[in-house]
């Protein structure tokens, strides 16, 4: 039952207050600012832990994007599509005031979101040869409670790694560290029931700036190596057999570029690719890949031209596809060849199901300016259907 | 609406075997087939512990209100009823005002009828999105204990939820 330190009124009046609770559990997160400032008994009730408890134990975790923009401080923001509205999450414990965090890699898993690893750099340049601080801090937000709390870190520090949720632990490959040069070739595994990290065995070579991939049961691991002829590889792990095996590379494209991709229905991979115009390609069960769409321009309401952006988000949330906030180039009429950075606010979504690409907008991001993304992730509610 | 009992439990046919429920408010009386009242846990418990004579007395819910959860049992106890139907049905059911939803959450409750419940309580969140809090106090009834400084200071903490209210 709930208890509450002052019993003035009912939650709900004409409800027990453990219905009331339950009617209450079913409003997403998006809505809790309203739900707060409605009374006292309302604010405490959703700060209550029989409240975050109750919403944990039947799994109402609601539908979320997370999302880390340049400029924010490491002040990561969330979306809700149920109710369109963006909200801060609180302060991460331990943040590195005064720096900024990239190469980070985060992921859902059992309705927890990580941040994993990463770099800190001094945001400002007082000292140019201050080198990142790499990590191995694992951060983890609970949608319940909505806080971070500090988790088992990785055995080795590392960022740009590959990372994915391969039936349900976290697996991490390769990526950059403060002392091997050429990359880590550690693999690990988390497995947050138990909160503990397990070393896997190495990848057969060491890999710098690399994207992990969940796809069909297996990790794949793309490296994303600049300057280098297009590796026709890609190394695969399955955790079934606990082996690493090189595969003819599913990865066509160019990997110079910073790649984002999304798996949805376990065997359609949507990614977009930079050239020119940023255009969605869809692989199918079948392993072809096609052409779904274009991220479309964007046109500033000062300018006549049409801008393409950069450095957008790439998610994907209940069957939709999210282009996230990014920068474009403002080009000056005058022609003398000046520009502006516009840092984008705003969110575009597509359902890729849809030919041709039927794109609306949401509610722009909030609080912090929009800009390039530094990392976002969705968690999604399981139906209980 | 209110029929009266006959005694059918004693009638030949076995296999339409029926209860009669009585809201002990305004003493209506509704015959129901066994197996669509049984869907209450609270009726299910009573029938199997013979603690049910053959008028099952519901204190606590009126007529009106016993007679919306006989029409979401009836249709939830229809074997042809397709998941859109039964979805369209229930949406019908709960299409009610504030105070009609909060005596079907305490009759689900008091029956014990899970999907019930579930929609129902699912409906009343509903009806809280997307209303300012002023509208939710007076909808709901909700007192605000709130002094003037204290509902600013909370209202500026969560000034992205008043992002497109006046």
């Amino acid at each position: 039952m709930l208890v509450r330190e002052s019993v003035l009124q009912a939650i709900i009046p004409g409800l027990p207050d453990d219905l009331a609770l339950r009617c209450l559990a079913k409003v997403s997160h998006g809505y809790h600012g309203l739900l707060e400032t409605v009374s006292k008994g309302w604010r405490d009730l959703i700060r209550n832990p029989d409240y975050t408890n109750y919403k944990a134990r039947e799994g109402w975790c609601g539908d979320w994007l997370f999302v880390l923009t340049e400029g924010s401080n490491n002040q990561w923001v969330a979306y809700d599509p149920d109710a369109n509205r963006w909200h801060p999450l609180s302060n991460m414990p331990g943040a590195y005031s005064g720096r900024h965090h990239y190469g980070f890699s985060c992921i859902s898993v059992c309705n927890k979101f990580m941040v994993i690893g990463g770099s800190y750099a001094p945001n400002d340049s007082t000292f140019p040869n201050e080198k990142p601080l790499i990590t191995n801090d694992v951060l983890q937000f609970d949608p319940f409670k909505k806080q971070w709390i500090k988790v088992a870190s990785m055995r080795s520090p590392r960022s740009h790694f590959a990372c994915s949720v391969v039936r349900g632990k976290v697996y991490v490959a390769g990526g950059r560290s403060s002392s091997c040069v050429r990359g880590l070739a550690l693999a690990e595994v988390y497995d947050p029931l138990t909160n503990k990290w397990e070393d896997l065995p190495p990848l057969p070579t060491p890999q710098m700036d690399c994207l992990g991939l969940s796809y069909k049961g297996k990790l794949h691991v793309l490296s994303d190596q600049v300057g280098m002829p297009d590796q026709k590889t890609s190394e695969v792990f399955n955790p079934s057999d606990g082996t690493w095996c090189t595969v003819d590379d599913i990865w066509p494209f160019s990997r110079a570029m910073n790649f984002a991709v999304q798996v949805m229905g376990d065997d359609r991979v949507y990614t977009v690719v930079d050239w020119g115009e940023s255009s969605i390609k869809m692989r199918d069960a079948r392993g072809e890949w096609h052409h779904v769409g274009s991220v479309p321009s964007v046109v500033l309401p000062d300018h006549s031209r049409q801008l393409e952006a950069f450095g957008y988000g790439f998610a994907a949330l209940r069957h939709e596809l999210y282009i996230l906030g990014g920068r474009v180039l403002k080009w000056e009429e005058s022609g003398v060849g000046r520009f502006d950075i516009v840092k984008l606010c705003r969110i575009r979504v597509c359902d890729p199901g849809v030919a041709p690409l039927k794109w609306r907008e949401t509610r722009p991001m909030c609080c912090y300016g929009g800009g390039s993304i530094l990392g976002c992730a969705s968690m999604e509610e399981k139906s209980s259907l | 609406m209110a029929s009266a009992p006959e005694n059918e439990k004693n009638a030949s046919a076995p296999e339409k075997k029926t209860l009669t429920l009585k809201s002990m408010i305004n003493n209506e009386e509704f015959v129901v087939d066994e197996h669509v009242a049984l869907q209450s846990v609270t009726i299910k418990n009573m029938v199997d512990s013979d603690c049910a004579g053959d008028v099952i007395p519901v204190p606590t819910i009126s007529g009106e209100i016993l007679a919306l959860v006989i029409e979401y049992c009836k249709n939830h106890a229809n074997p042809s009823a397709s998941e859109d139907d039964l979805k369209k049905a229930d949406a019908g059911i709960v299409a009610k005002d504030i105070y009609t939803l909060i005596d079907l959450v305490l009759a689900a409750n008091f029956l014990d009828i899970k999907g019930l419940l579930e929609v129902t309580s699912q409906k009343i969140a509903d009806s809280i999105k997307d209303l300012p809090h002023q509208d939710v106090r007076e909808i709901f009834g909700v007192e605000n204990d709130y002094t003037p400084e204290e509902e600013a200071a909370v209202r500026a903490e969560h000034d992205w939820a008043f992002e497109g209210f006046p």
